[in-house]
């Protein structure tokens, strides 16, 4: 045994605490300011504020639409199930009283289907895989769905808790405790009293929260539900493409950097904002969206310290071309019925209601469950039949074939054909006219009133399909017509043999048109050639497109006669469903046959005043064993009483 | 009265101010990483911690009173103590998928290794005080053996940190004892050579992780890595003074997991910077060359032995765990002794330095130029 050895000993040591020392030095001297950064980066936090998205008003400045302040009740699980069952029964109890409701109530929400085992069991699952994928996780596969489903079939999260402790120690607890720590949602948008009674009872107890949130309110509930459209989530692809042409950085960034963009994309901060996903809050989301704002903020000890701000903006509002009185009296008129009304301006096409029927509750929608019963409606309620319904226009559409006899055949309007009942258009083919009783020679006039078939039929025949098919283009037959809110094209094909010519004259055939077509038809038959641009956007001014059809007033004249007739002389297919007593309406009444059924697609179109045309109006019935007057026609009659303020 | 008074005199008072110093610092330390800023309170383990001190000193007065040459006796038997409880951790269930601890109730759990090192260092003591087993190479298999059974058995747990100890506790002992430099350092190239297969064949995956992942921590930065990151930015933003007691915010925003116990060096380094961090490292050094002192001064072989094995022991575990913190050594469980908060950490660094201050008190006086022999 030497005692060199021992003062050799000593050198080691002395030489391994200067290795130490001179790393100390090394970290805490020449890198100090790195990390220094890194320490004070750690300590900065974002907090994003949230501003309303844009209202929408009527063009009478009702609101239709509007972000309201809403609170929910929320519980952090870890700070309040995972504590002794005394507690937690305690808890419960506070908070039942001050809810106004009974403790079962709360646990049966807390521990019931959909409650805190499933959500906490999803969000581990979720953890366990995105560490799993980072290689991360230490536990097998069987082991991790064990954690899970520790915490899914547990009788109280403590009890979760503890046996989590026990099998899978600290590293399973920080995966739960994790998860745990998020907020809960009770209930959603409850009343203020109950929120103030929260506050005031239960404010004080560790891990009950009251969330301020906001809700989309309807003050008309399921009127216009088709226009204003609903809010929802982006789908998975839908959110990606967004968030590559930087729809959700654009404002933030230059705030909060673009690590912390990241950071809060990452945290699906974004995709969770609703978007909206029908109707004028789809068309004009970028308008009405609100710019979130961002707060930088450090954390000291004691609490934090505001870095740096950015305030958010609110969405822009938004005015409609739609009178919400005008527009309920077409969904009252349509009660009952499946169809849709449409109501335009026909100088300078506004839309002043666009109704269809069946409807469903804004108010009530943002409920997942709700969602998929309607999707799965038979009667398909989701569908805006006045923009995306397509239907054979039956007899409407022989006043635009009228329109392009009068300007292709020099003396139409004196042109008289006799009406037997049938024709014969080829060896096999004959065609009938059952809507009135055989009659001598006939003019225009008469036959739109009578809509009489062989009357159309040979006047068809005598245009042919080429002209058929483009006088039909230039009504805008089988195009979008602009409207805002997005529409079908319908289906326009040039009919070739006489059959299909035939079928045409009548509105039958694979023809498919819109009712807003049909109303800027008719528009641009009252107001003298002018096809409209439908909106429902209020603008300052119009100046929207408006395309002169090179029209002639003096043959248009017999045309709306012959309309005027329809609806005011006895005899007319309307006379007896859509006269006024002191307002003069024009209009055509059809009935489409449905293949194969007994049932009809009825229709009316037409416009009023008929001395100084203001609006046009399209009323589509579906499936209705009625006929195009007695069915169409009173619904039309309702909505323009409406209108007009005219008493029966 | 005298006789107490002698004995006092005797007592190595300068290793037992060092400790105090460190002891503090453990104190400190421990409160100020256990304060949780969303209760704005502190948690019991501070409390705790005085508590396992308290025991710990009463443990240290005890050990005075035997002369550690009777302690000698029982150095086999205890050693054989400690084997058989490290395998009766093995009947228990697995807490964080090892078996470490025997646990007694719900308030304490033994671990068998801390205090198998104690036992470790005794018995080689023990049997490397007989020169005799040092000249030939064959005699020096017993000692590995001594060290090795348990290093293997530890590993298996596994607790890869503490198994690691026993290596330099044999190799300081050895090299103390007089054993031919051209032996260990054959022993430690067939260690050396050994490594590579025991790397690939020997550890769990998480291991080779922890032993490579502090090369590259940025690229790991959420379990190993994470820890690593963490502690290094902690101790640099220490800087020279310090943020201030309390002030470090990554230790009161919990950015760093187990900041009472492997990590407290980097709340040390955080709060205190290189002044106070330095400072600790300078005492541990002056705890271990006061300890090498009474190893200098004692002639008896068995209780030079002990001293060496305890300064190789805790110099080891201290620069593993503060190498560790900043990032020049693979993150192992270990604790720093004497500092880091845990009940059978401090228990075992108590039970060392009582050994080494025993050492001190009863010393044989030996007159003679010529070194002791058997």
């Amino acid at each position: 045994m030497r005692r060199n050895r021992f003062k050799i000993l000593l050198i080691v040591v002395t030489l391994g605490t200067g290795v130490l020392m001179g790393r100390l030095a090394h970290l805490q001297i020449f890198d100090h300011r790195r990390y220094l950064k890194d320490a004070y980066g750690k300590r900065v936090r974002i907090e994003v504020t949230r501003a309303p998205r844009g209202a929408i008003f009527d063009r009478n400045g009702l609101v239709l639409a509007q972000d309201k302040p809403a609170y929910d009740i929320a519980i952090i699980p870890g700070l309040i199930c995972t504590r002794s069952p005394q507690a937690e029964a305690e808890t419960i109890d506070i908070l039942a009283r001050a809810m106004h409701r009974t403790p079962r109530e709360i646990r049966d929400r807390i521990y019931g289907p959909q409650g805190i085992r499933d959500r906490l069991a999803k969000d581990m699952q979720r953890h366990l895989r995105w560490l799993a994928r980072r290689n991360m996780l230490k536990l097998s596969d069987e082991e991790a769905q064990e954690l899970v489903d520790v915490v899914r079939m547990c009788e109280t999260l403590a009890q979760a808790r503890a046996d989590i402790r026990a099998r899978f120690g600290t590293g399973g607890l920080r995966i739960f405790d994790r998860q745990a720590a998020g907020d809960f949602v009770l209930e959603a948008d409850v009343k203020p009293s109950v929120r103030d009674s929260v506050i005031i009872e239960a404010g004080d107890i560790h891990g009950v929260k009251v969330l301020s949130s906001s809700k989309r309110h309807y003050p008309f509930g399921e009127s216009a539900c088709h226009v204003l459209g609903y809010l929802g989530q982006l789908s998975q692809e839908e959110y990606r493409a967004k968030e590559e042409e930087g729809f959700f950085a654009e404002g933030l960034v230059e705030v909060i950097g673009p690590a912390r963009y990241r950071t809060l994309e990452r945290s699906n901060y974004f995709a969770v904002q609703p978007v909206g996903r029908a109707g004028v809050e789809r068309a004009l989301e970028g308008e009405m969206r609100p710019c979130p704002g961002a707060r930088l903020v450090a954390l000291v000890r004691d609490g934090r310290e505001t870095l740096g701000r950015s305030d958010a903006q609110p969405g822009g509002n938004i005015t409609l071309t739609i009178d919400i009185h005008l527009q309920k009296a077409a969904e009252d008129a349509l009660a009952g019925l499946k169809g849709a009304v449409v109501v335009m301006d026909v100088h300078h096409g506004e839309i002043l209601a666009l109704a269809s029927a069946p409807r469903y509750d804004l108010n009530t929608f943002r409920r997942l469950e709700r969602y998929n019963l309607l999707r799965s409606d038979e009667d398909a309620p989701l569908v805006h039949r006045a923009v995306r319904g397509q239907y054979a226009p039956g007899s409407t559409f022989k006043i635009l074939e009228a329109v392009a006899a009068v300007h292709e055949i020099e003396g139409f309007e004196n042109v008289r054909y006799e009406c037997h009942g049938r024709i014969r258009l080829g060896p096999n083919t004959v065609f009938h006219c059952r809507n009135h009783a055989p009659t001598g020679p006939m003019c225009l006039r008469d036959a739109l009133k009578k809509s009489c078939n062989i009357f159309f039929y040979r006047t068809a025949s005598r245009l042919g399909g080429a002209r058929l098919r483009s006088w039909s283009e230039r009504f805008g037959i089988g195009r979008h017509t602009g409207i805002e809110i997005g529409d079908a094209a319908g289906n326009l094909v040039q009919p070739r043999t006489e059959g299909e010519i035939a079928n045409m004259a009548i509105g039958q055939g694979p023809l498919l048109v819109t009712p807003l077509q049909m109303a800027r038809v008719v528009a641009a038959i009252a107001n003298g050639g002018k096809l409209v641009t439908p909106h429902v956007l209020l603008y300052p001014e119009a100046n929207l497109e408006t395309v002169d059809l090179g029209l002639r007033e003096d043959r248009l004249e017999p045309v709306r006669r012959g309309m005027w007739a329809v609806v005011n002389e006895r005899g007319g297919t309307a006379y007896r469903h859509a006269r006024m007593k002191r307002l003069e309406v024009a209009g055509k009444t059809g009935t489409a046959e449905i293949a194969n059924s007994n049932l009809n697609n009825a229709w009316f179109a037409g416009f009023a005043p008929f001395d100084r045309p203001q609006i046009c109006i399209a009323v589509v019935i579906e499936k209705t064993a009625g006929h195009g007057g007695d069915t169409a026609g009173p619904v039309a009659r309702e909505v323009l009483r409406a209108y007009f303020h005219e008493d029966s | 009265m005298t006789m107490m008074r002698k004995k006092l005199s005797r007592v190595p008072w300068a290793l037992v101010v060092i400790m105090c110093a460190i002891l503090a610092y453990g104190v400190v330390f421990v409160f100020s990483a256990s304060y949780r800023a969303q209760e704005n309170d502190f948690t019991a383990d501070p409390y705790k911690q005085v508590v396992w001190m308290a025991l710990g000193a009463a443990v240290f007065v005890a050990l005075l009173v035997p002369n550690y040459m009777k302690l000698g006796r029982f150095a086999y038997l205890i050693y054989a103590v400690c084997l058989v409880l490290i395998l009766a951790s093995y009947l228990f269930p697995p807490v964080n998928g090892a078996r470490r601890w025997i646990p007694f109730g719900s308030f304490f759990k033994l671990q068998p290794s801390e205090f198998m090192k104690i036992a470790v260092v005794l018995a080689l003591a023990k049997y490397l005080m007989y020169r005799d087993n040092l000249s030939r190479a064959r005699k020096l298999a017993v000692p590995f053996c001594l060290a090795l059974v348990p290093t293997v058995l530890i590993l298996r747990q596994p607790d890869l940190g503490t198994a690691l100890l026993f290596i330099p506790i044999l190799f300081a002992l050895l090299y103390s004892a007089g054993a031919r430099v051209k032996h260990l350092g054959l022993a430690a190239a067939i260690g050396l050579a050994l490594l590579p297969p025991l790397y690939f064949f020997g550890l769990k995956d998480y291991q080779r992780k922890r032993l490579t992942g502090f090369l590259h921590p940025e690229r790991t930065s959420l379990q190993e890595g994470y820890q690593l990151v963490q502690s290094k930015i902690a101790i640099g933003s220490g800087g020279l003074t310090g943020q201030g007691l309390g002030q470090g915010s990554q230790n009161w925003m919990e950015a760093l997991p187990y900041d009472q116990t492997d990590f407290i060096f980097a709340v040390v380094g955080e709060e205190w910077g290189l002044v106070g961090a330095g400072g600790l490292l300078l005492l541990y050094l002056a705890l271990f060359a006061a300890s090498i002192s009474i190893a200098l001064r004692t002639r008896e072989p068995f209780g030079r032995l002990i001293v060496a094995g305890v300064v190789g022991l805790l110099a080891a575990q201290v620069y593993i765990n503060v190498g560790m913190t900043m990032g020049l050594m693979p993150v192992t469980g270990m604790t720093l002794p004497l500092v880091s908060y845990g009940g059978s950490s401090m228990l075992s660094s108590f039970i060392l330095l009582g050994l080494v201050a025993n050492v001190a008190m009863h010393h044989i006086p030996v007159f003679s130029s010529r070194e002791f022999t058997c």
